[in-house]
């Protein structure tokens, strides 16, 4: 998702994204936030700013290919609103949904839990910053 | 309060600045840094190259022949 200071919403996700990712240190640390959201772009829960974000997405990509002939990846498309068409001077950060398969749902083949994640901008939006757990994996 | 109008805008203007050859090299510059972050700070070493000769002194080769009984004279199936 480009640059920027990312938070789970729920700590399960922040626990199966430490026993997939930090084997090789063979422990990992969750800190706990509060974020201050006033200025966010809402993709998850803003039924109006999740229409208006897959339309810029399918128009930057659109345009991306048209003129490079390259499928741009997920970090490199929201890299470029965050630099290249600054919108890290006019939003604090993005909440969004993560791929959503995760191995604690109880239904098969329903992905029914979002696991939201948010990007911060600055690091003035982010309060309380504390460290929450530590696990061995 | 969030200005969508704002966001979009600003995004128009950044695509409409945009060439071939802009877009490319920025392309292709976010893939350099990412693969350099995904990397680490560090350098390439030439190391030399390495060969293994495999000698055989014998031509003696261990076998295993399995056999089995076979009819010669075959029915034809009805």
């Amino acid at each position: 998702m480009g640059d920027g200071y990312y938070f789970w919403n729920d700590e399960i996700d922040a626990l199966h994204w430490g026993g997939n990712s930090k084997r090789k240190t063979g422990y990992f640390e969750i800190y706990s936030a509060t974020i201050s959201c006033e200025n966010i772009l809402d993709t998850v829960f803003n039924e109006e700013h999740y229409k208006f974000w897959i339309k810029q997405i399918e128009k930057a990509a659109k345009y991306i290919i048209k003129k490079t002939n390259i499928k741009p990846t997920i970090s490199e498309i929201n890299q470029y609103f965050k630099e290249k068409a600054k919108w890290e001077n006019l939003t604090d950060g993005i909440m969004f949904q993560d791929l959503p398969h995760s191995t604690d749902l109880l239904v098969i083949n329903f992905n029914y839990r979002k696991r939201i994640q948010l990007v911060a901008y600055k690091l003035k939006i982010i309060h309380n910053f504390a460290l929450h757990a530590t696990h061995e994996v | 309060m969030l200005d969508l109008h704002k966001l979009e805008q600003s995004i128009d203007e950044a695509l409409a600045s945009e060439t071939t050859e802009s877009l490319t090299e920025w392309l292709l510059n976010q893939r350099d840094r990412n693969l350099s972050a995904f990397l680490g700070d560090g350098y390439f070493e030439a190391l030399a190259p390495t060969s293994i000769i495999f000698k055989q002194n014998t031509n003696s080769v261990l076998t295993t022949v399995e056999t089995c009984d076979i009819p010669n004279d075959y029915q034809l199936a009805a």
